[in-house]
């Protein structure tokens, strides 16, 4: 039986060794000295092994996903199809829907009239973008972004298809993308966590989110995603207790990293060590984070640029500036989410709410990371799980009216890091259903997001349960023309 | 015989069998992981058998000559380059099983290699020495162009066909498309190259064509020249191209690798463009169709994979240097350059700096934003000769030896935003020739600066960044309160509201009246109430739009009774942890009504509250959550009961709350029951609405009533 335990330890210390290469364990900064070859230019033959580096020159370092959640419409966001104003209120022809399945909210339904945009669409940029009129900062800055309206998934209910886009499968078992990007690459500052979670909730219809979609899955719990609390204090008990000053915290925490190892040589649980990074990781958070959660101190003009909710911890455009301060520092994956776009009904009432929420604030996100020389090496995303159909769920009247889910294509965008700025990809057709050029699945996205942060999306695996599991799975194909 | 010997001739039989089997069968074969391993020394094995086979041959050849007949070392080194033939067999047919090489060539190569060993094993097996057998010796003779065959099947799978004449060209660089590029030396040069050069150069001119030279290539062949300027339906090699693939005369020819679809038509668009070798991407305009197509054939630019040819640093240096203040990384595995980012702004000193020269060489990315950097630490910046991208937001710098950083000789991108760096210092750093871009946002540069330095040296993408519109009205934020989560308020607890921006001024109102800019209270400081108060407070700013009301309501903690009942159960799932919560003084929120909440639908609420003294109560207030849209309307009737013992209550007061007229915003109301008296125990029995108003969406329906707490003040 020890023969098993110290077999088991070896294997399991010996590549987790590696992986956390790079993040120090307590004051050792063992780093590149225990990986053979890291410094010395030559390309050694592990390389499926991620040792906390890009495998290429990547073009982007970090990425700050701006997560939609509830599936804003692309109908009345990114893409504009004037056919279904013209065509309003008659019914989706079945040689568009092609057999395409319902939710069991439109099941019953025994019309699908067609219904337009309530809201005007304009061109932006030179590349004459169509963006509506909810999304005018957005517009402005077009020159920047890469629209991609033909992202298309499997899943057509929130919860499968959130965990599909984040985990790579619609079962919830496995790690986030964040935590991939952990694993592959460490994080820039050790002494913030490598991905960060902010949530923030619209007025609209909202579904929840949970910790499946940012999990570490069966990767070490040191890549979970850290939710930074919405309220005053972002990271809860960070600082010392009464009557603790930091000396003794350190000198408390030596001995218990003590104690904790010799716990270690007796179970060999590699969650042990995980345990003692997190303690180290707390201490070291207790000087980094403060100074970029206070938001006290931002100048007028940066209140301005993102709005005054940004003064407000919680909000979506408060979470930007967090993000973009959290992103600067180092932290690898930042991620947000914004609750409240799973308009089935009201959506006319609701969607500029919610489109107000995130306009000015994403835009001067990108702007402020481009101002600081930060937006070519940071990759930010907008977008949420599916789309919305181009057909009523309930009652359609002339004022208002609702929309179910559609995977078959939707939009999202992406700017800075390695994509292609001011262009439009892919296209769908005339009644915004179903794709007509240059699919994009979510492996596809997910593996030319792994390609511009320098890891190839075949070789980041990790081996559990006897299969080597990766985040695109056994699909996944880079989609050049996004690419920079 | 010797036994030994037997057994050696029968094992090298027994092998060469094996040998021939595996090679017939090699495409059913599965090997063991280590086998494959052992065919990776097939190509060190295999030099044995060649130069042994090869000098016994001669030896053979030659045996007269020597003074003592070498027909013992004949044998043995049959014997030997047999075993070493048959054991290079093996390997390469395990080496084989990797895959990736050409069908025929490997068919020819390793049905030789089974000659050569066959052939050997007859040689080492039949030979005895001092005799001659003809055979023998025409069988050895045989053996060398076999040999040879052989060995040159195998050079061509390594090097590949027709390696002996091809000419390798001395420099592979990939070339750099920039738009200047001749756009016939981007894309259609690249196309001849891949399908044609093989057959149309110099060593190898079919049809008399040479299309290695530009000359020759224009020249054309025996059918004159291969392409009609501005005409593809006349040009040769549109019309080769076209034909039928059975054609003999189609190009190129059946067997080699065809012309793409695509390929076809850039070919055809470009002669029809004119078919200029000269022209480059830059003189089309960028919308150009043409441009645009031909740019796509244009292969991946590797630009980010610049090869830096300097050594890596050493591993324990690096460890040295780094803290957890630092960070030193290369830029990707097994890259010898480094980038460098200093995080925390207490951890730096200049010292740290001039220890980083050490680097000096192998830094190429340098990150010291935030960081209090001076003019004096640019000193050791500029010793960084290789740097390429130098961030020094928000530092201290203030461009004052700025003409040091010529020396980053290759410096490209330079970020200055938020520092105080003027005009002239930018323009110390355009002399920099390899200088691209320069963040200079909220510097000391300004917007007409800025402008100015953008067209005297457009070479360099100056960035600006973006102004905030000081004229634009943005609404405020409501006013927040200090404390969140506390609704329900002892004697000493204050009502305190805050605001995050600064210069912010909050009016509020107690009595339920929309506060107002210009006439409500101002809030000074924190305040207390004695009862249950609705406050609604803003916030105001010259210059900015008055923020949402926010609409708050508090209580007054009030005496707890000492134990409730009750009556009437909730309806599922409204039924939380029963009673209970009436009391506990935790508010619920409106936005999560299965939490903290009691429902009632199809009943109504009757609960009883004792105490064990007699209290003197003034008023019975009961907390109910309003959220129209989804039925949850204010009850119908309130009527609180009460008496001194738990047996005899009698109907104090009866109310009936104020229903809406149209939809309203979700809140907590409060409704307050006088009941001024002493009482030990009081009994509230609540109604909820049970037929939803003609306005409402779901008229005619049961409503909702939902309570979280209820106090006896």
């Amino acid at each position: 039986m020890q023969n098993e335990f110290d077999k088991y330890r070896l294997n399991v210390s010996r590549r987790r060794f590696l992986a956390g290469a790079s993040m120090g364990l307590g004051s050792v900064a063992l780093g590149s000295l225990l990986v053979p070859g890291l410094f010395n230019g030559n390309k050694d033959s592990e390389l499926a092994l991620p040792v906390g580096l890009p495998q290429f020159a990547p073009k982007a370092k970090r990425v700050i996903y701006l997560f939609q959640n509830g599936a804003p419409s692309q109908l009345e966001s990114f893409d504009y199809k004037p056919l279904l104003n013209k065509m309003a209120g008659q019914d989706l022809p079945a040689s568009i829907r092609m057999g395409q399945r319902l939710t069991g909210m439109t099941s019953s339904q025994d019309k699908f009239p067609l219904v337009g945009s309530h809201f005007k669409f304009n061109q932006y940029g030179k590349s004459g973008a169509w963006i509506s009129e909810l999304f005018p900062n957005i517009g402005g800055i077009s020159d920047e972004i890469c629209i991609v309206k033909t992202i298309h998934t499997d899943a057509i209910n929130h919860d499968p298809a959130l965990t599909f886009f984040q985990t790579g499968a619609q079962q919830g078992n496995r790690p986030s993308m964040g935590a991939w990007l952990s694993y592959g690459l460490g994080s820039e500052n050790k002494n913030l966590p490598s991905f960060c979670v902010l949530l923030s909730k619209g007025k609209g219809n909202g579904q929840g989110v949970y910790s499946k979609l940012w999990t570490n899955g069966f990767l070490d719990s040191s890549h979970q995603g850290v939710v930074f609390s919405s309220g005053e204090d972002p990271v809860l008990y960070l600082n010392n207790p009464e009557g603790q000053d930091q000396l003794s915290r350190r000198g408390m925490l030596d001995q218990l990293s003590k104690l904790n190892e010799v716990s270690f040589k007796n179970f060999g649980d590699p969650e042990i060590h995980n345990k003692i990074q997190q303690y180290e990781m707390a201490y070291r958070m207790q000087t980094a984070v403060p100074e970029l959660t206070d938001l006290s101190k931002e100048p007028e003009h940066i209140i301005r640029m993102y709005g005054t909710d940004a003064l407000v911890p919680g909000t979506y455009a408060a979470n930007c500036l967090l993000a973009r301060k959290l992103s600067e520092a180092g932290v690898r994956f930042v991620q947000l989410y914004h609750q409240g776009w799973d308009q089935h009904g009201n959506l006319v009432g609701e969607m500029p709410m919610q489109a107000m929420d995130v306009d000015r604030a994403s835009a001067a996100l990108i702007k402020d990371l481009k101002q600081r020389g930060l937006l070519d090496e940071t990759l930010v995303i907008w977008g949420g799980e599916f789309g919305r159909t181009n057909y009523c769920q309930g009652k359609i009247s002339k004022d208002n009216y609702g929309r179910d889910h559609h995977p078959r294509c939707y939009s999202i965008w992406m700017a800075g890091g390695g994509v292609k700025p001011g262009i439009v990809y892919g296209e769908t057709d005339e009644f915004g259903y179903n794709i007509t050029k240059d699919p994009v699945s979510v492996h596809d996205f997910h593996a030319t997001m792994l390609h511009l942060m320098g890891l190839n999306h075949e070789q980041l695996t990790y081996k559990h349960l006897g299969r080597r599991y990766r985040l695109t799975d056994v699909e996944g194909k880079l989609v050049e023309g996004i690419m920079a | 015989m010797k036994f030994s010997t037997l057994m050696l001739r029968y094992f090298l039989l027994s092998l060469n069998a094996l040998l021939v089997f595996l090679s017939i069968f090699s495409n059913r074969l599965k090997l063991p992981y280590s086998l494959v391993f052992a065919g990776k020394l097939h190509p060190l094995m295999l030099h044995l058998p060649i130069g042994i086979l090869l000098i016994v041959i001669l030896i053979y050849a030659v045996r007269n000559k020597f003074s003592t007949p070498p027909g013992e070392l004949i044998r043995f080194l049959f014997y030997l380059g047999a075993f070493t033939a048959v054991i290079t067999a093996l390997f390469g047919l395990f080496l084989s099983q990797e895959g990736g090489y050409d069908e025929q060539l490997l068919f020819n190569h390793q049905w030789s290699g089974v000659a050569i060993s066959t052939i050997s094993a007859i040689l080492a097996l039949s030979y005895e020495p001092g005799k001659h057998v003809k055979i023998l010796s025409m069988i050895m003779v045989l053996l060398v162009p076999v040999i040879v065959a052989g060995s040159h099947f195998g050079a061509s799978l390594t090097h590949g066909e027709g390696y002996l004449v091809i000419e390798i060209p001395e420099n592979k660089t990939k070339k750099i498309v920039t738009d200047s590029t001749a756009i016939f030396e981007a894309v259609i040069e690249p196309i001849l190259e891949s399908k044609c050069y093989s057959c149309h150069n110099e060593k190898k001119a079919k049809g008399q064509l040479i299309m290695t030279s530009m000359q020759s290539l224009l020249e054309g062949g025996k059918h004159g020249k291969i392409w009609v300027a501005g005409d593809p339906l006349n040009s040769h090699i549109l019309q080769r191209a076209a034909m039928d693939e059975g054609n003999k005369k189609h190009m190129p020819p059946k067997g080699k690798p065809q012309l793409t679809e695509l390929e076809i038509k850039l070919l055809n668009d470009w002669i029809k463009m004119g078919a200029d070798t000269k022209k480059s991407f830059a003189e089309l305009p960028k919308s150009d169709s043409f441009r645009i197509f031909a740019a796509s054939f244009i292969p991946k630019q590797q630009d980010a994979q610049v090869q830096y040819n300097f050594t890596s640093a050493s591993p324990s240096l690096i460890a040295r240097l780094e803290s957890p203040y630092l960070s030193i990384q290369p830029l990707y595995q097994g890259s010898p350059a480094l980038r460098v980012d200093f995080l925390i702004r207490e951890g730096f000193s200049p010292s740290i700096l001039k220890e980083l020269n050490k680097l000096a060489v192998q830094v190429v990315e340098l990150n010291l934003s935030s960081m209090p950097v001076k003019d004096e630490d640019i000193v050791a910046i500029s010793k960084f000769t290789n740097l390429r991208y130098l961030n020094l937001n928000s530092s201290m710098v203030t461009g004052k030896g700025f003409e040091l950083l010529k020396h980053c000789a290759h410096l490209e991108v330079i970020s200055l935003s938020g520092t105080k760096v003027d005009p002239g210092s930018l323009i110390l750093l355009t002399s920099m020739k390899q200088l691209k871009k320069i963040y200079c946002w909220n510097s000391a540069t300004s917007m007409a600066d800025v402008n100015d330095l953008k067209k005297k040296y457009p070479d360099i993408d100056w960035e600006y960044g973006y102004i905030a519109d000081t004229s634009e009205h943005l609404k405020l934020t409501s006013p927040l309160l200090r404390n969140d989560e506390q609704k329900v308020l002892g004697k000493n607890d204050a009502i305190e509201f805050r605001h995050p921006m600064p210069g912010v001024s909050i009016r509020y109102t107690i009595d339920g009246r929309e506060p107002d800019s210009a006439s409500s209270p101002v809030y000074d400081k924190a305040f207390y109430i004695s009862e249950a108060t609705r406050v609604k407070a803003i916030a105001v700013r010259n210059g900015w739009i008055t923020s949402p009301v926010a609409d708050l309501s508090f209580f007054a903690r009030g005496r707890k009774p000492d134990y409730s009942r009750l009556l009437e159960i909730p309806d599922k799932p409204y039924s939380a942890n029963s009673v209970e919560l009436l009391t506990d003084e935790k508010k619920g929120e409106t936005s999560d009504l299965k939490s903290g909440w009691l429902g009632y639908r199809m009943g109504h609420f009757d609960a009883k509250f004792y105490f064990k003294e007699e209290v003197s109560l003034h008023q019975v207030v009961i907390s109910t959550a309003k959220n129209i849209g989804s039925f949850v309307m204010p009850p119908q009737k309130i009527e609180v009961w009460a008496g001194k013992d738990s047996m005899n209550n009698k109907l104090i007061k009866t109310i009936y709350p104020v229903q809406p007229k149209e939809y309203e915003p979700d809140r907590i109301e409060a409704y307050k029951v006088v009941i001024d008296g002493a009482y030990k125990s009081v009994r509230v029995v609540i109604y909820p609405v049970r037929s939803l108003p003609k306005w409402h969406g779901g008229k005619g329906e049961k409503a909702w009533i939902f309570l979280d707490e209820i106090f006896f003040n």
